[in-house]
């Protein structure tokens, strides 16, 4: 076994000194991603920036070769705990500095570094009039690398998929140095195992991604926005499906419960219908001739069942105005309690009212303040299970196990666009079964069979 | 654990780590480096706390990385004021021993209020022995390579004033007929030594709208740069003395000309003051703290003499935009110049990388923040960039300069002073 310095040594005559951490304060700082789980109490060797692929494929068959783990990551967004050293015998292999963006409008792709930010991909398809559609809500701060590594989602997904929709290739580092290139810009391409889909979704277990090619579609002319309000959450959970399958397809359709509403009014008092037992945020794109009748047919469907408020922005800062209450929800919950847990599970979308009836239940048996905002339109809800002491993020944490299992009971699943990471690997023989996690894990076995890279995610211990 | 790191902790607990202060920060977005981002350094805050890093000479450098523009501290979600913790990390810091000495024997020099005077006021002198004027004229470069303070033979730092504000006009200067308002004037360092031309056109913009203006005896440096690298008690000294020269005044307001000065003035000083007489007599003082342009339009500028037939840009200075919550009065005031074009840059707010002795311990990294600043400015094809902060002039205007630009970087003030006929 490499020591320590020998390590380091090593990376370095691979990228240079000045492209790698050692210091222990800067590591520190690698021992955790977003959201409040406790950092991994191992310190990696060193965290290395490299620049090109060919930089990433030494570095990888140095580690493979010495049985050093690899944890990739570019801006530690993940919120499942995705991107963090399992042992000290870890290095951290940031994609950051590998983070070119080439938009091809001519063959509607974008070729992306995995290091780029989402939002700037999006700028820059924009100005080609093109559109890369998946919009988590991390999209101005977290990394395409990341968005592909767990096909993230987002509030368009509901109109335009998530990120797998638009993964048309690969570059692939594979633990054994190897580089390979899986799928490209063709819009058609059935020629071996889809491995494209399969590196997608994989959370750095699989291999390491150097450059992504990303579809585009053409940026719709216009857009609006409309709020309505439900007296009872129950008939708005009704009016997702019943408005999916009216014929309309929203870009977005976020629902926010009353707990929600009120904190977020509380917070920045835009006039919402605080006696809502919850409301949805919706909002519909496409040719301007059709966003009126498209309106019109959301109201019908809504009035049928009982809303009591219907709000169709007619400015630009109307807007701005109906989004400022999805985009406050944050910080309007970080007053509600001193912490929270999250999570993303899914139902099928006739489901959702049963999905949220059951939040409430669970939390009222275990005696915690619950509450829930969601991309209503695929299904995919975000429950928060507050908390204010350690006793009581125990319970919170047994609130949300169970109420997992009774996401998994309805058909649905535990993670639906954060990924599995390490938090919710608990579930996933419950939700996959047995045989499949093995089927899973084989696949694992054969392209990485020193189990080097980012070991612990997904599957825990089993790997 | 010290009760106060303690305190600091449960403050840096509130943050849920999801990533939002990443990419606005201006250090962080050239780095990378976790440890640069606000959410690093409020995690080793909380590590310092629990003991899994120690205060060492490390720590202090990834302290010292931010420009304290308070970008992150506008965006969080959770409500964590980012820059208060940072300022705490650096005190806490310093007082385990960790301030470099030549901050030390600076801040030293700064605290003796009559000495620095007397070195500021001759600044010029000296500076001539050690810099030359640069060629095509908007300050000086160095003779010899000064490495260690950035002062790298290209940077172009700007003249200290051959006479200093005192020097240039009187204790009290009296507008023709009753006057509108009786102010206090707080120029700060820099607009008394360095930029003093522009302290003495805030001050002609000020009488001309009919307001008499006083420079008290025994004001001091605000105390930014010490309490920015840690140096609390020092900066403790320059506040209070500020305040007892400012507050007994019976002035109907305190206008600053800097940015950095007046956030100070208007608001740091509540973390600094440790006497609770003078705290007493600060929180009476804090809110007739005003930016020159927040005033004059509070007040009812007159209307302007002459015509600027430029076209002019404004760069938000972090500490009046974010500090002071002053960005739309001075566009009020500069769009509202005759015969003057008024163009944005794309990202008007974002610092420009000066963050005062940052620029000189972090050239490099100070430079990199700057060149996405100046191709923002120059992108706008201005003939000037207005701004109402010393430090940001001094910076933009070395960044323009060695970009081969002839932009002119102005105060606020002297564009102002222009249409006034000054």
């Amino acid at each position: 076994m490499l020591s320590k310095d020998e390590v380091r040594a090593a990376v370095a005559s691979i990228v240079g000194e000045k492209n790698l951490l050692t210091g222990h304060e800067d590591l520190t700082c690698y021992t955790y991603n977003a959201g409040g789980a406790a950092p991994s109490p191992h310190i990696p060797i060193l965290a290395v920036f490299p620049s090109t692929a060919e930089e990433v494929s030494s570095i990888v068959k140095l580690c493979n070769s010495n049985g050093i783990s690899i944890v990739p990551r570019s801006q530690g967004s993940g919120l499942s705990v995705n991107a963090i050293p399992e042992s000290d015998n870890s290095i951290i292999l940031s994609m950051q500095r590998i983070n070119s963006i080439v938009i091809d409008p001519e063959t509607l792709t974008a070729v992306v570094g995995p290091g780029a930010i989402t939002a700037d991909i999006k700028k820059a398809a924009a100005k080609h009039r093109l559109m890369y559609p998946p919009d988590p809500a991390s999209f101005t701060f977290s990394s395409i690398g990341g968005n592909v590594a767990t096909d993230a989602g987002g509030l368009q997904c509901v109109k335009y998929g998530t990120t797998k929709s638009y993964v048309s290739g690969l570059q692939v580092v594979l633990a054994s140095g190897e580089v390979i290139r899986a799928g490209g810009k063709c819009i058609k391409d059935v020629t071996g195992y889809n491995l494209t889909q399969l590196f997608t979704g994989s959370e750095g277990t699989l291999g390491v991604i150097t450059e992504i090619i990303l579809k585009l579609i053409p940026l719709p002319q216009a857009k609006r926005a409309i709020r309505v309000a439900f007296g009872e959450i129950e008939n708005a959970a009704k009016a997702v499906s019943a408005i999916m399958t009216s014929g309309v397809v929203p870009s977005i359709m976020e629902f926010q419960e009353q707990t929600l509403i009120r904190a977020v009014e509380d917070y920045t008092h835009a006039g919402l219908p605080v006696n809502a037992g919850a409301m949805l945020l919706i909002e519909v794109d496409g040719d301007v001739s059709t966003l009126k009748p498209q309106a019109e047919s959301i109201r019908r469907v809504c009035e049928q069942l009982g809303m009591i408020d219907f709000h169709v922005a007619e400015t630009s800062e109307e807007a701005e105005q109906l989004w400022v209450a999805r985009r406050s929800g944050l910080p309007a919950l970080a007053r509600v309690a001193k912490g929270r847990l999250g999570g993303d599970p899914a139902v099928p979308i006739n489901k959702l009212a049963q999905a949220v009836h059951t939040l409430f239940e669970v939390g009222k048996k275990h005696g915690i303040k619950v509450s829930c905002q969601g991309h209503a339109g695929d299904g995919n809800i975000h429950p928060h299970f507050f908390f204010n002491s350690d006793e009581e993020k125990k319970t919170a944490a047994k609130a949300r196990s169970e109420f997992h299992y009774e996401i998994i009971k309805m058909g649905g699943t535990v993670s639906a666009e954060h990924g599995v990471g390490r938090e919710k690997s608990p579930y996933i023989t419950t939700q996959l079964g047995e045989a499949q996690v093995a089927a899973m894990l084989a696949i694992k076995k054969a392209l990485d069979p020193n189990n080097i890279l980012n070991p612990g995610c997904i599957f825990g211990g089993q790997a | 654990m010290s009760e106060a790191l303690e305190e600091l902790k449960a403050a840096a607990l509130k943050c849920t780590r999801c990533g939002q202060c990443l990419t606005i920060c201006p250090v962080y977005g050239k780095t990378h480096e976790e440890s640069n981002s606000s959410r690093g350094k409020l995690f080793l805050l909380r590590s310092l706390a629990e003991g899994t890093v120690a205060p060492t000479e490390e720590m202090m450098e990834l302290a010292s990385r931010c420009t304290l523009c308070m970008r992150c501290k506008a965006i969080c979600p959770s409500g964590v004021d980012t820059t208060k913790l940072i300022l705490a990390l650096r005190r806490y810091l310093q007082e385990q021993g960790r301030l470099p000495l030549g901050k030390k024997i600076a801040f030293a020099a700064i605290t003796k209020g009559r000495l620095f005077d007397a070195a500021m006021s001759h600044g010029g002198f000296f500076q001539s022995l050690l810099f030359k004027k640069s060629e095509d004229g908007p300050g000086k470069v160095a003779r010899l390579p000064i490495p260690a303070a950035g002062l790298n033979m290209r940077r172009v730092i700007p003249a200290f004033a051959a006479r200093p504000l005192r020097k240039m006009v009187p204790a009290v200067s009296r507008p023709q007929g009753t006057p509108r308002a009786r102010v206090a004037f707080f120029p700060g360092c820099m607009l008394s030594y360095v930029y003093a031309e522009a302290g003495k056109a805030l001050i002609d913009v000020l009488t001309a709208n009919g307001v008499e203006v006083c420079l008290p005896e025994q004001m001091q440096c605000c105390g930014t740069p010490l309490f920015a690298s840690g140096d609390f008690a020092g900066a403790d000294m320059l506040a209070a003395a500020n305040v007892r020269a400012l507050a007994g005044g019976g002035f109907d307001a305190v206008i600053t000309g800097c940015a950095t000065c007046g956030s100070a003035l208007a608001q740091e000083y509540g973390t600094v003051l440790r006497s609770d007489a003078v705290r007493g007599a600060w929180e009476g003082m804090k809110n007739t703290v005003f930016d020159i342009s927040d005033f004059l339009l509070r007040l009812g500028p007159k209307p302007y003499s002459y015509a600027v037939p430029l076209t002019a840009t404004y760069h938000d200075a972090c500490h009046l935009v974010r500090g002071m919550g002053v960005s739309k009065q001075p566009r009020s005031l500069i769009r509202a110049i005759p015969g003057l074009r008024f163009t944005e840059m794309g990202k008007p707010d974002v610092c420009c990388g000066c963050a005062g002795s940052f620029s000189a311990t972090h050239y490099g990294l100070s430079r990199q923040i700057l060149a996405d600043k100046v191709d923002d400015i120059m992108g706008t094809g201005a003939d000037i960039v207005a701004t109402g902060c010393s430090a940001c002039k001094m910076q933009i205007t070395d960044g323009l300069a060695q970009a081969g630009s002839r932009v002119r970087v102005l105060h606020t003030a002297e564009l102002l002073a222009r249409a006034y006929g000054l």
